[in-house]
Formats: C-alpha cells, structure tokens, sequence
C-alpha cells in the first residue's frame, strides 16, 4: 500500500512537472498579453456566441462586448431569446455588477468573469505584473483580486495560448485556450473550471446583423 | 423566469389567424372600454388551431449598443404541445419542445434534456400547455393588465406582480391587429430601457407539420 502510494506521487509529479519544470532550457520570450485584446483596430463593440455550463445548468447566449472612447468596457450577455443574464462594467479598475440572475451572482462566478473579461480586453488590475518565467518559454502573470492571488502560466505562439489559472488560496485551478488569428484578434476562448464544475466558451460573431428597424 | 416569457409568446403567437407584416406605428392609444368583450375575442381567436407556422424577427436594444441587433427565425407549432424555435440569422439555432424532451441543436452540436430535470422547462411545459387550450388571460395573479388601442391595434400591457418576474421585466406589451385579433408584435420591456421586441409574420395556421419537424437528430 505504501509503495502504491509514493508510485502515485511519483506519477503525479512527474505528470505536473513539465508545467514548472521545463526539460530543456530555451530562450526567455516575454509575452505581453496586453498586446492581444479582443477589441481590434476602430471597433468598439463585439458580439460572441457564448456557451456556459456548470454543474447540471447550461445558458447559450449572446455576449455583446463595448469598449467606450474612455476606454470604459460593458459587458452584456443574453439568451437567444433576449433575456438578460448578465450585465457588467468595467470602469477604471473597478468591475461591477449591473444585473445578474440569481444562480450565477455568486463571488467566485462574478469573480471568475470579472477575471476572464479582464483577459480579453488586457486590462489588468494596478497589482498585477507580468514577467517570464526565468527558463521556459513561458509567461507568469500575477495579479490580485481582493485577498486572492492569481498566478497565469501563458504557453503562447502565434495564434494560440494557452492559459492555467490557479488560484493560490484556494488551490483551484482553471484551465483555458486563447485562439488568437495572425492580426491577434481573439477568435475564441474556452475555459474550465474543474472545482466549480464550470465551463465556459466564446467565439465572436463576424456576421452581425445590426441594423435601425422602426420601432413601436 | 422562463415560464412567463415564452407563455406570453406563444400565448399569443397561437391566437394568429392571418398574415401580418412590418408596420410603422405611430398610433395614439386610448384605453379599450370593454375589456371582457375583447378578452373573449382573443381568446376565441386560439381554439381552432391545431398547428402554426410564422417568420418571426427579434429585435434587441441594448443602451449600451447604438443599434439595435436583429436575429431572424421561423416558429412551428403543432398540438398539443410541440414547439420548434429556428432561427437562422445571426446563427443558426434551433430549440425544440417535444412531449417533455427539450432539443437544443446549435451550429452541428445537438444536445437533448429532459424538460422535468429543469424546474424552469418543466414550468414552461405546464404553461404551453395551458395557452395551448386556450387560457389566455388565466394568469391574473401573476400580472395586471392594461387595455389600450389605437386605430390598428390592441395593446395590451402586462405588470408582472412576483418579484421573480419584476426582477426581469417592467412589463410586457402585445400587440394586436384589431382585424382579426391576431398578434403583430410582443415586447418584453426590461427594468432599464433595453427591451426585446418580437414581430411575427407570414404565418399559416393549420397547416401540415410532421412529427419530425419536432425532432433532432
């Protein structure tokens, strides 16, 4: 039994190490993720198919991203069929919340948005950093929410990332791709979290059909 | 949250018996002085029809968007309780209530529940079914009510009285065209200023609809 368990700490170390500990030493490369934002050149409203799932409930709507000419950020999601699920804002370095139904306005889930939004449009809290990982090619992002620290583990090349996310206090973790097109445009993003069962993927839309109908 | 919502819809959706299209409204309203008499109009207007095929457009205004987005579908209905949701712009997306069962098919994905695994679906079931026999107005504690018209339509003007209900919607507004008392427009106006507006046009009523229609695979 004893030696059942030190082969499983074996395994499971040598299974996570390559995350940490790179086997061959390359050259340093600093990723910016700042430079990658979802808001391409002049546009300042983006729509995304959204998928989330956690736990037994699955929402399907429509993300509607606007970033403001003060660089102010809102965030609305709605159901195929209109119904609001969430709205948020994302003013300085404040993020709140304008409407959220019940089952998803809970502190770790607006938390958890309020990180991924964060990603997407590169604006970070004044606590966070970035800097590479001294041996790998591979960027750590630190910053904090609240009493929590979040550390990224960034893998990137050209057109995809992918992310790790673990929160330190609480020894979660999720994990995510970034898909970026050659121009660093977001294509699409998904992301799970294991410890509270939630997944979550985006892609934005390109044939929006916006348009002024009369109205009643 | 959901029950309400699509009870309005297909409350109404279901008591359309002729073709309408897109109007400009201008209309000035007044309030309806006999409110029973047109209840009862509407209401007689459901009872015939065993199945509905109708276009629809969604229009949403959001205040934080200087336009308004447009997604555009077609609705199938058939007795007693089969409903096919399909739109097509700006994606395609189809959901399906069929006998309890819920059909979601997005792009190639299709993912199936059971409607009494949901609380939400399974309320919404219950109300189809009770607008499906023609219950229109049976909601009275759920809602007041408000009757206007104009020289083309009704207007009829739902307060949500459960919190659960408040919380989403300031109110709901129908739209009838006095000629026949079908629905030409519904609009779920939300706490804010943004809103949900639903017309409907093209529609058939009693028309052939196989079981498959109802079905994804």
């Amino acid at each position: 039994m004893k030696s059942f368990r030190l082969i499983s700490l074996l395994i499971l170390f040598v299974g996570c190490s390559h995350i940490f500990l790179p086997k061959e030493k390359v050259e340093t490369f600093f990723y910016n993720t700042k430079d990658f934002n979802i808001f391409i050149k002049d546009t300042s409203t983006v729509m995304c198919k959204l998928e989330m799932k956690f736990f037994f409930k699955r929402f399907n709507g429509i993300l509607f991203m606007k970033r403001s000419a003060q660089k102010d950020y809102y965030f609305v999601c709605t159901t195929q069929f209109g119904l609001k699920i969430f709205e948020f804002t994302l003013k300085q370095d404040n993020f709140s919340v304008q409407y959220c139904i019940p089952s998803l306005n809970k502190p770790q889930y607006i938390a958890m948005f309020e990180n991924q939004f964060r990603l997407l449009c590169g604006v970070f809290k004044k606590e966070y950093s970035c800097y590479p990982a001294p041996e790998a090619n591979i960027c750590v992002e630190d910053y904090r929410n609240g009493d929590t620290l979040f550390r990224y583990f960034w893998v990137p090349n050209d057109t995809l990332a992918h992310f790790m996310q673990f929160k330190i206090k609480e020894r979660t973790r999720i994990e995510g791709k970034v898909l970026y097109s050659k121009e660093k445009k977001v294509e699409g993003m998904y992301y799970k979290h294991k410890g509270k069962g939630l997944k979550l993927w985006l892609k934005p839309m390109e044939n929006t059909i916006i348009n002024e109908n009369d109205s009643l | 949250m959901n029950k309400s919502i699509f009870s309005i819809c297909f409350l109404f959706l279901f008591s359309l018996t002729a073709v309408v299209s897109g109007q400009k409204s201008t209309d000035k309203y007044s309030t309806v002085k006999d409110t029973l008499s047109l209840i009862a109009k509407i209401n007689g207007a459901t009872t015939s029809i065993q199945s509905t095929e109708s276009d629809f457009t969604q229009e949403k205004y959001l205040s934080i968007m200087t336009d308004k987005v447009i997604s555009k579908g077609k609705l199938y209905y058939k007795a007693p309780n089969l409903v096919r949701w399909e739109y097509t712009q700006p994606y395609a997306y189809i959901i399906v209530f069929n006998n309890g069962k819920i059909f979601i098919k997005d792009d190639k994905k299709v993912k199936k529940f059971d409607a009494s695994s949901n609380k939400n679906f399974s309320e919404l079931n219950d109300n189809l079914t009770m607008i499906i026999q023609g219950k229109l107005f049976s909601q009275r504690k759920d809602f007041n009510y408000k009757y206007q018209e104009s020289d083309k339509y009704y207007l009829v003007t739902l307060f949500p009285q459960a919190k659960k209900l408040k919380d989403l919607f300031g109110s709901i507004l129908v739209y009838f065209n006095k000629n026949d008392y079908s629905v030409y427009a519904i609009k779920l106006m939300e706490a804010q200023k943004d809103y949900t507006l639903i017309r409907f046009s093209n529609r058939k009523n009693n028309v052939q609809l196989s079981n498959e229609k109802f079905s994804i695979n």
